[in-house]
């Protein structure tokens, strides 16, 4: 597993990593008939919610399905929640919940029902699934709708009932493959954001499956990026959009000529500026990057805003890893 | 997320912490989940009304023999007896035949369509448990349906005789009853989940079952017409007796001990081979369930 970048602040928060990863596979390689979908993939995949990225084909369903027990890799070794794939596949099954990417539920039930039997089929007592299906729907806003037949639903709606199932029995771990499929511009957002809230002020660990780059974006804080089968990176969101170690995006109150000087006293040099934005590029030293910056800005009696490693779009940095 | 104002705990979304268990009938989830679903049905209800109805004309015949025989001994002789008619009523329950289409063409192809398997199968439940839930859950109606009246028009009888002698005269009729009502139960339930494991429409389950039955049925008529009685009268029996609905009431006559004669004062019929056509069943119930297994994957499993 890559190290995490001691610089990546994302959103304005630390990510927390425990060493304990969720889910672990090693060589493991999944076919379909001749047909190679995963090949000898090794990766850990930490606390937190991670998005498995990659154009379609790429292998992440055929992951989690390789998780989950429904398809039988044909080398490798694996584990989530400490289970091991081969020989706990219900153990595992009891623990995580899964929002597969089809449309997909269990005809002729109201959203109440369909929950509370999710609840039932994951081992729950009747009357606890019964609490919890009102509950959980009620999370994914689906309260209102709750006693209609889920044939009459949206897709939007469709989706949230897929999430509300998938979160009725409490699992540790969430697997969303392609959850925000058919999902309008309000819809998503919404969706989003419910996911955000789950992995970041739940404490569910969710691994999200898209090739939707914003997607994972606005809701992991990791990424493994896969491609043909194979993982081509994994980092944390900020360290895979980090430019290099020596770049610096500075924002200062106004814009300052004398700290241009100043940051090129400290071996610093100036590759670009917009207004009071300015990216820096700053040679090695003993003097770690960010003290020289605050020097120079002190000298130059300029105000900083803000300061952070140079990053730039998770769309460059998916293109980059997966040429 | 609690919003300003209101509770300081977030009742929004909670973990779940209650029980949760693996262990024991998880099929049984899926078994409930079928029979509630049949029982919601209108229709149902009046299906199963249907299907009690040969039982009621049993027991208002019986009220009438009863009177017959109290004023003419004589008559009595030719009469038919009361598992004879029991006999007749369980070869002529077609409606348990269209109880079994309602519950079961939808069992597995109604999931089918709604991709519910990939649901079902991401729970802690196994490709066996799905398919003994679903089996359950067209058996459990059938055979209710086909036991409850069968009981009912024998309770009847056994309380209008005399429970005691009733007993003595039919010691092992309550057990080939509980029996016999199962064949039909298991047949259809195994036939009709194995060919809604392979379709996504209900309507086209139902049309290709009642296709292979009556088709076997007609194709047993003219295969015994064709060839007669040159066989031999049991050998004729059984093969007019060789479809699947024939060998529900053939298999079902041999267990009860007694076929029913075609009018007052028939002769008796002559009892088909119950080997072969347990062995039909046998190999139908086989097939059904392959079928079925075969069927039941969470993925799509592409090969060559």
């Amino acid at each position: 597993m890559s190290s995490i970048s001691e610089r990546g602040l994302v959103n304005g928060y630390t990510p927390l990593y425990s060493p304990m990863p969720v889910a672990q596979v090693s060589g493991l390689t999944v076919t379909y008939g001749k047909k190679v979908a995963v090949q000898n993939l090794t990766c850990d995949i930490p606390e937190g919610c991670v998005g498995l990225l990659g154009p379609n084909g790429a292998g992440k369903t055929t992951l989690i399905k390789a998780l989950l027990g429904f398809v039988t890799p044909v080398t490798g070794t694996g584990n989530v929640l400490g289970h091991d794939i081969y020989t706990e596949p219900l153990q595992i099954r009891m623990n995580v919940g899964l929002m597969p990417e089809l449309d997909c539920h269990i005809p002729g039930l109201t959203a109440v029902e369909y929950v509370a039997y999710a609840g039932e089929l994951s081992g729950m007592p009747r009357s606890h699934a019964i609490r919890r299906s009102h509950e959980v729907l009620d999370y994914c806003a689906l309260g209102e709708a709750r006693y209609r037949n889920l044939e009459t639903y949206s897709t939007g709606m469709k989706q949230r009932a897929k999430l509300a199932q998938a979160l009725v029995h409490g699992p540790k771990l969430l697997f969303l493959d392609e959850p925000t499929n058919g999902l309008d511009p309000e819809g998503r957002d919404e969706m989003l954001d419910l996911i955000r809230d789950i992995s970041h002020d739940k404490g569910v660990n969710v691994i999200v499956s898209s090739h939707l780059l914003p997607d994972i974006e606005k809701t992991c804080d990791y990424v493994i990026v896969m491609q043909e089968g194979t993982v081509r990176r994994q980092e944390t969101v900020a360290g895979i959009r980090a430019i290099s170690a020596t770049q610096w995006d500075v924002e200062l109150r106004e814009p300052s000529e004398a700290f241009v000087s100043a940051v090129s006293t400290e071996g610093g040099s100036l590759l670009r500026s917009l207004s009071n934005f300015y990216r820096l590029e700053m040679s090695a030293d003993e003097v770690p990057a960010s003290l020289r910056i605050f020097r120079s800005a002190r000298a130059a009696g300029a105000q900083v805003r803000s300061l952070r490693a140079a990053q730039r779009s998770l769309e460059d940095a998916f293109l980059e890893a997966i040429q | 997320m609690s919003a300003p104002g209101g509770p300081i705990a977030d009742l929004s979304y909670r973990n779940y912490d209650g029980p949760k268990s693996v262990d024991g009938f998880r099929w049984w989830s899926i078994a409930k989940n079928g029979i509630r679903g049949a029982m919601r049905k209108k229709f149902f209800w009046v299906l199963v009304a249907l299907a009690m109805l040969p039982y009621l004309f049993l027991i208002i015949q019986m009220i009438l023999l009863s009177t017959i025989t109290s004023v003419n001994e004589a008559a009595s002789e030719n009469m038919p007896t009361f598992v004879e008619m029991l006999a007749g009523a369980y070869g002529n329950s077609w409606w348990v035949l269209f109880v079994a289409l309602l519950v079961g063409t939808g069992s597995i192809a109604a999931d089918n369509r709604a991709n519910a398997l990939q649901v079902y199968l991401s729970k802690p439940i196994t490709r066996k448990d799905y398919l003994i839930g679903k089996l359950m859950s067209v058996f459990v109606p059938v055979y209710a349906v086909t036991l409850l009246p069968m009981l009912m028009a024998t309770s009847f009888a056994a309380f209008d005789q005399g429970v005691g002698a009733f007993i003595s005269e039919h010691p092992v009729l309550f057990p080939s009853i509980i029996v016999v009502a199962a064949i039909p139960a298991i047949v259809h339930a195994s036939l009709l989940c194995g060919i809604s494991a392979w379709n996504k429409t209900p309507w086209a389950v139902g049309v290709s079952y009642v296709g292979v039955v009556f088709f076997w049925n007609i194709a047993s008529t003219i295969l015994v017409f064709a060839i007669g009685q040159d066989i031999g009268s049991q050998a004729a029996t059984t093969i007019r007796f060789f479809s699947i609905d024939g060998a529900i009431s053939g298999l079902g006559y041999r267990i009860l001990g007694n076929m029913p004669r075609q009018g007052f004062g028939g002769d008796r019929v002559v009892f088909p081979d119950p080997v072969p056509l347990a062995m039909l069943l046998a190999v139908a119930i086989a097939i059904g369930i392959l079928l079925c297994y075969r069927r039941i994957r969470a993925v799509e499993v592409v090969t060559g």
